[in-house]
């Protein structure tokens, strides 16, 4: 078992989403990263192509397992933050002059050659005609800061997608000088283009990864892999809907991935979608998949990290008793004999925002059909529930904020659904915690989106009149009293 | 878009200065010294490296930024005779450092600071285009202080004369034309606004609107003059690549007190259709950010330039739907274009159209670069 990785070299708060393209938000889009969330299959409507029978909607309920394929957990870390799975990106030159070194924070041990120089979510590649580029990695989504600790496999809920990536991409090109390397930026800026409307969220921190999926997805041949600038099947709507990235942990638990379970079969190809911005041939997937197990092993094998902070175990054990009396039944029973039902509720009973599993369920026959003729299809299926799975509650203090579309700001709310603020923001410091309350530090706003003063102010609000946004439903801990509450939060820090 | 836009079209000029240098372009007559080889060693490590969260500080930061390695001034503006003779003025100063530590020797040779600044009158009703274009390094007639502002080289120079330092002064003198301006600061700083596309690799600002007095001497006429101008500067570090964008800048400055900042990256190879960001500055000073989604900018006409070798866009329709905004741009004079150690084109405009059903006219400036091929190795 792999303990999660902490690390904690500096003293300031890591964000390192501020600086265009020295954030992980340009390089991801290099990148196409969207490990986690891949095909959650929002779309809209309207049919292209002629499936041949309607895409499997799967029941509600208890979700089965599969056989993965196994993998060396140790050679899988080695891979995540070495291999340059994702092959296109920004040429290395261009890179390095646009780019302050890393503080040591946000350099991971255990990097090789060039990787050991780059912040966690880049990694080098080589190209056959010698060009040496940066490319995206998995960590730019699928790692974050706690109290200002670096965490692998903890999703990054500070992540900037508001910005507009074409600019920042196009003004890349000012430092290419030489023909081969200019050759590699502009693949990787057109690409850029063609799928940065399909990227930008409304407010920081949350993620458009599916919707990235699909734009990425109407742009490939099924059968051969190969890009075409123009789609080939109609492109989901451009606006995304949010998504908060669910921590790596769950996966030992969890028998199909995303919040409606549309990943099915073999996990390891279906994280392997995360590489489809620039893997244009079936010959270079089948590269990759040749190692993606071993990867797959490694975040099967993840842990979370311990609460740091003071646990009063003798109210942690009162809380285990509410909590195996009123959650257990849907998130399952924790410790060395734990239990997972992998359960999925259906949205009259969650009552949370709807429009993600709507869609995954509605609205995407086209792109599940693509699916089912493409090589990510050989040994996956996507079969979308009409429901979220309840999740397995491990480390879940560190995974604020909470829903799947990451609209309530602490666990105490969650657990009260009658307090939560319609319109709230945030310092996006991981350092700014509300140990009481379990999650960051909130403050409620009496306005939306639209009543803020500047754009900066307007992108870190979470507002749940939005589409997509609404902090409703899963009023489970209504019923339970204040010191029931108390009980509960103080036991989910011992998970 | 703010800083970017702003750092990026100063850096127009700026860079174009660079490329002078890579380029060895500089003709002996103006240029007494061959900076390339110091220019290739310098040091850039020594400087202040350009990181978010400058705090602005004004007049301040009006003057030189010594501790970072590059600062450009670019003044541009239409000018109105009493006599309603129409003139358009542009203005460039640039400091470039070889090196952070002040220059080991006496010798004025061996100052660490190139300058490099440009002067362009439009003459409409002459149709005549006066260029000039000066290289000096610093001890040896040019030098830029901190606080208050001052730049000059040689008898080129841009001040600030007052005690509340809420005007500019520029002067310039060429063989044929003469510019002495008084610029009033009207509308407050553009700064810190939300990129939306990270951080640019300098800092600045933008004063939208500047209130010109003066005098233009052309020949033995003085010509007195008013007007509107504005200022771009920035400051940071400075790249020698040349890249694979061109940058194109529209500073539109429209009678109902409204400003329209318009940034345009494009591709050298053409291979993408070119990205157009913008500011609107309301009379009162509020910011407006322009995404590339909210605006149109298509290309009407062209010209051929009169060595016949270059085809600049020569005509433009601006449609910011979202604001009522329809506008055409008009060179006033066609022959606009810098042959200078960088040849580029940057010319006076006339804009005319209609806002929220109301005409609105206005002039501007139009900076269009790399069109002309480069100058060979």
């Amino acid at each position: 078992m792999h303990r999660t990785h902490l690390f904690n070299e500096g003293t300031s708060d890591a964000k390192p989403m501020k600086f265009g393209i020295l954030t992980p938000a340009l390089p991801l889009i290099l990148a196409g990263l969207l490990t986690s969330a891949v095909l959650l299959l929002v779309a809209c409507g309207g049919e292209q192509g002629k499936p041949a029978s309607p895409p499997t909607i799967a029941p509600v309920g208890v979700v089965p397992a599969d056989v993965q394929r196994p993998g060396d957990p140790r050679k899988g870390y080695q891979l995540l933050v070495n291999t340059p799975y994702v092959t296109c990106g920004i040429p290395y030159s261009a890179y390095r002059q646009t780019a302050e070194p890393p503080a040591p924070r946000l350099l991971l041990p255990g990097r090789e050659g060039r990787n050991a120089e780059l912040p966690y979510w880049l990694t080098a590649r080589t190209t056959d005609a010698g060009v040496e580029l940066v490319t995206s990695n998995c960590l730019s989504c699928h790692a974050g800061f706690f109290n200002g600790e670096l965490i692998v496999g903890l999703g990054n809920e500070s992540i900037d997608w508001t910005i507009d990536l074409v600019l920042a991409a196009e003004g890349m090109g000012m430092y290419i000088d030489n023909d081969e390397d200019a050759v590699e930026w502009r693949k990787w800026a057109d690409r850029t283009a063609s799928i940065s409307p399909y990227t930008m969220t409304d407010t920081i921190g949350v993620n458009p990864a599916n919707n990235l999926t699909l734009a990425l997805i109407a742009h490939r041949d099924p059968k051969t892999l190969a890009w075409s600038e123009k789609f080939l099947l109609q492109p989901p709507p451009e606006k995304p809907l949010p998504v908060s990235v669910p921590p790596w942990w769950r996966m030992k638990k969890k028998h199909a991935m995303f919040y409606s379970t549309e990943g099915r079969g073999d996990h390891a190809r279906i994280m392997m979608t995360a590489t489809l911005l620039c893997t244009d041939t079936i010959a270079e997937a089948r590269k990759i998949d040749a190692y993606a197990p071993h990867i797959r092993a490694f975040i099967a094998t993840l842990e979370p990290p311990e609460y740091p902070f003071v646990i009063d175990r003798k109210l942690s054990n009162t809380g285990r008793e509410v909590f195996e009396k009123n959650c257990s039944g849907c998130h399952g029973t924790y410790g060395v004999d734990w239990t997972y039902p992998n359960l999925v509720i259906s949205l009259d009973e969650i009552g949370t925002d709807p429009e993600l599993a709507r869609r995954a369920v509605e609205d995407a026959d086209r792109f599940i059909h693509w699916y089912e003729q493409s090589f990510y299809g050989e040994n996956t299926r996507i079969e979308p529930a009409p429901g979220y799975i309840a999740p397995p509650l491990d480390g879940i203090w560190a995974t604020a904020p909470y829903l799947h579309n990451g609209s309530v700001p602490t666990i105490d709310l969650l657990l009260d659904s009658t307090r939560r603020p319609a319109y709230w923001t945030r310092s996006f410091d991981s350092r700014d915690y509300n140990k009481q309350e379990l999650g960051w530090r909130y403050t409620a706003l009496k306005y939306g989106k639209a009543g803020a003063a500047s754009s900066v102010e307007k992108k870190q609000i979470y507002d749940s009149s939005l589409i997509g946004y609404s902090n409703q439903g899963h009023t489970f801990g209504d019923a339970l009293t204040d010191n029931e509450r108390a009980a509960v939060l103080e036991y989910l820090k011992s998970l | 878009m703010n800083k970017v836009l702003i750092s990026l079209s100063v850096v127009v000029i700026a860079l174009g200065s660079v490329m002078i240098l890579r380029y060895q372009q500089i003709s002996p007559a103006t240029q007494p010294f061959n900076p390339l080889p110091q220019l290739l060693k310098s040091e850039a490590n020594g400087f202040n490296a350009v990181k978010p969260g400058w705090q602005y500080v004004f007049p301040d930061d009006y003057g030189a930024h010594p501790n970072f390695q590059m600062d450009a001034w670019y003044f541009s503006g239409y000018l109105t005779s009493t006599q309603n003779q129409l003139f358009g003025f542009q203005m460039t100063f640039f400091r470039f450092a070889l090196a952070p530590e002040k220059a080991a020797s006496d010798s004025v040779w061996a100052s660490n600071e190139i300058y490099r600044a440009h002067v362009a009158i439009t003459d409409v009703g002459r149709k005549q285009f006066h260029v000039s274009e000066r290289f000096g390094r610093a001890k040896l007639g040019a030098g830029a202080s901190q606080s208050p502002l001052q730049v000059w080289l040689d008898d080129w120079e841009i001040r600030m004369p007052d005690e509340n330092q809420s005007r500019f002064q520029i002067r310039a003198t060429t063989k044929e034309i003469n510019l002495i301006l008084d610029l009033e600061i009207v509308k407050e700083e553009v700064t810190n606004v939300d990129t939306g596309a990270g951080m640019p690799p300098f800092h600045g600002y933008w004063l939208p609107r500047l209130r010109a007095s003066g005098r233009i001497e052309l020949g033995s006429d003085t010509i007195t003059v008013n007007g509107i101008a504005t200022l771009s500067q920035v400051w940071g570090g400075l790249s020698l690549y040349r890249g694979q964008i061109a940058l194109n800048r529209f500073v539109l400055q429209l009678d109902d007190k409204r400003e329209i900042l318009i940034f345009q990256l494009r591709r050298r190879d053409g291979s993408a259709d070119p990205i157009n960001t913008g500011l609107l500055i309301a009379p009162d000073g509020a910011v407006r950010r322009l995404s590339r989604q909210e605006l149109t900018l298509s290309v009407l006409e062209h010209w051929q330039s009169s060595k016949g070798d270059v085809r600049y866009p020569a005509r433009w329709r601006l449609q910011i739907p979202e604001e009522d905004i329809q506008l055409d741009i008009v060179p006033m004079l066609r022959n606009q274009e810098l042959n200078l150690s960088v040849r580029y084109w940057n010319g006076l405009v006339k804009v005319t159209g209609i806002s929220a059903g109301q005409v609105v006219s206005g002039a501007g400036q139009v900076e269009l670069t790399a069109y002309a091929p480069d100058p060979s190795l």
